[in-house]
């Protein structure tokens, strides 16, 4: 019998076989693996440096269905993270940017090299750990640094990437029966697609993108000041946002504050063109931070609501269930550790599993009974 | 079901090794690739820095006999202008090894060059030590 995350009948494009009911599944498994690890702790000066446990769901998936499938997971997982969970405009970017270049560039090839057993699964999963860990550090050190030092990082961060792709392919090693049922179309679901959602203003929307593209190509204090100025009015718990984003501006005083050459201002350490360097990085990375939060508020849902992509309709039937997302996170995480400390090695993605096949079983049953609205 | 031998292959052995050693290189590449920069100092007390990477771009030092021009970059640093009638700084030329002085008395001004040891020339980027004379 096949693996349960080889494409059927060994073929290679599967792509068209990714059913809403399959996809909203997934993404919520993987969003709860993504809650669980924001709960451990990380190491604090490098703090991107994460396990990645939603891998345990994605590279599955790009096994199987290939790397589009796989990128519309990865892509709708960070849309759920910066919509719900409260995460910066410049994480979701910068971490959906990476995914792009990890799973388009190495998917295939990883896939390929997969299916002809060539590659196990723990070179595909350290492969694709390395490629996103390296595509994060060149976009991060492009978009927010700016600065040659920040890539002394390559070093640790090929070593992480070692670590947390073995234990993402432990994980898959230990998960095989929910996979095996992941992959395995389910009956059709009623769809509670956008359901109660306003609609929002397309043209407030389209502003915030513009502004979004000026503040990234002008760095200008007389630009991103007033801007800053008007957004802290604007957004509500922005400061909460903004201080939470504290790994990011603690490089940018380790590289601009600190090692900005010019005239010394204070002591021997901070030079004059360094504070002006600091300042206008950390006032444009404010920027970013508070202008995603209310981009967040204003995204106009109803373009979604007539697609017929099953990725888009998948995300759609996963939203009514969102607001039980951190609950249901914590319940599986509690129980998946739990298992972890008992030696209980198979079946750690189980409940995770369990306690969204039950939900999603709930909300259908319930869109089922529910009268046709006149 | 999941097949077990699929895993673990013989090519992932080899990418962990590459990956393994490209993370140790770097390690080593960050530390060699330390930059050299010039301090200036006015007495006693540190001026200014630059950093010696990058193109040549003129600077100018503002001292107790007038400004001092340096051009900074490329690996080295000179002095291009002196209001100084000795000039002595003028002639010294450019400086680019560490620990290499460039002095103007009159201006109460010295140019030092500094970098990391590993760095320095002589220095054996095995042991880290640098070499402290040559004699024949």
């Amino acid at each position: 019998m096949p693996s349960p995350i080889e494409a059927p009948g060994g073929d290679p494009k599967g792509g068209s076989k990714v059913t809403p009911e399959t996809f909203a599944l997934a993404l919520l498994v993987a969003s709860s693996l993504h809650i669980i690890e924001n709960l451990l702790p990380r190491i604090p000066i490098f703090p991107w440096m994460r396990i990645g446990l939603s891998y345990a769901v994605i590279l599955p998936f790009l096994l199987h269905f290939g790397p589009k499938a796989a990128f519309a997971l990865f892509l709708a997982r960070n849309g759920i993270a910066f919509l719900y969970g409260g995460q910066p405009l410049t994480t979701f970017l910068i971490g959906s940017a990476s995914g792009f270049l990890a799973l388009f560039g190495l998917g295939h090839p990883v896939a390929w090299a997969y299916r002809r057993g060539w590659l196990g699964l723990l070179g595909a999963g350290i492969l694709l750990a390395a490629g996103f860990n390296l595509a994060q550090l060149v976009l991060v050190n492009m978009a927010l640094i700016r600065h040659s030092g920040f890539y002394f990082q390559t070093g640790p961060i090929l070593a992480w990437s070692l670590l947390s792709g073995t234990a993402v392919a432990l994980l898959i090693r230990f998960s095989q029966a929910e996979l095996a049922a992941l992959f395995t179309p389910g009956a059709e679901r009623a769809e509670q697609e956008s359901a109660g959602r306003e609609k929002a203003d397309v043209r407030k929307f389209l502003a915030g993108c513009a502004l979004l593209a000026v503040l990234f190509t002008v760095d200008a204090f007389a630009v991103q000041l007033p801007v800053l100025a008007a957004l802290g009015i604007l957004t509500r718990g922005g400061a909460r946002m903004v201080f939470l984003a504290w790994p990011f501006f603690f490089y940018l005083a380790w590289l601009h504050l600190f090692r900005t050459p010019g005239q010394f201002l204070i002591g021997e350490w901070i030079t004059r063109e360094g504070v002006v360097q600091f300042s206008v990085h950390a006032a444009r990375l404010a920027n970013f931070i508070l202008l995603g939060r209310w981009l967040a508020g204003h995204f106009p849902w109803q373009w979604a609501g007539n697609s017929r992509c099953p990725y888009l309709r998948g995300f759609l039937l996963s939203l009514p269930l969102l607001p039980a997302l951190v609950e249901s996170s914590l319940k599986s995480g509690k129980e998946m550790f739990r298992r972890i400390r008992a030696g209980r090695r198979q079946g750690l993605l189980a409940p995770a599993f369990e306690t969204w096949r039950k939900r999603m079983d709930e909300a259908s049953a319930e869109a089922r009974d529910k009268p046709p609205e006149r | 079901m999941f097949r077990p031998r699929k895993f673990f292959r013989p090519l992932d052995g080899l990418l962990i090794l590459l990956i393994a050693a490209a993370s140790i290189w770097t390690f080593r590449a960050f530390q060699l690739t330390e930059g050299s920069q010039a301090v200036i100092y006015m007495g006693n007390r540190k001026f200014a820095r630059y950093d010696l990477a990058g193109p040549m771009r003129a600077v100018s030092i503002p001292t107790r006999i007038g400004d001092i021009g340096l051009e900074i970059g490329e690996g080295s640093a000179r002095v291009a202008s002196t209001p100084c009638p000795n000039g002595i700084c003028l002639r010294t030329g450019p400086i680019r090894f560490s620990h290499s002085e460039i002095v103007c008395l009159p201006a109460r001004m010295r140019i030092v060059l500094e970098s990391a040891p590993a760095f320095e020339p002589g220095a054996s980027r095995e042991s880290g030590k640098e070499t402290d004379a040559v004699t024949y």
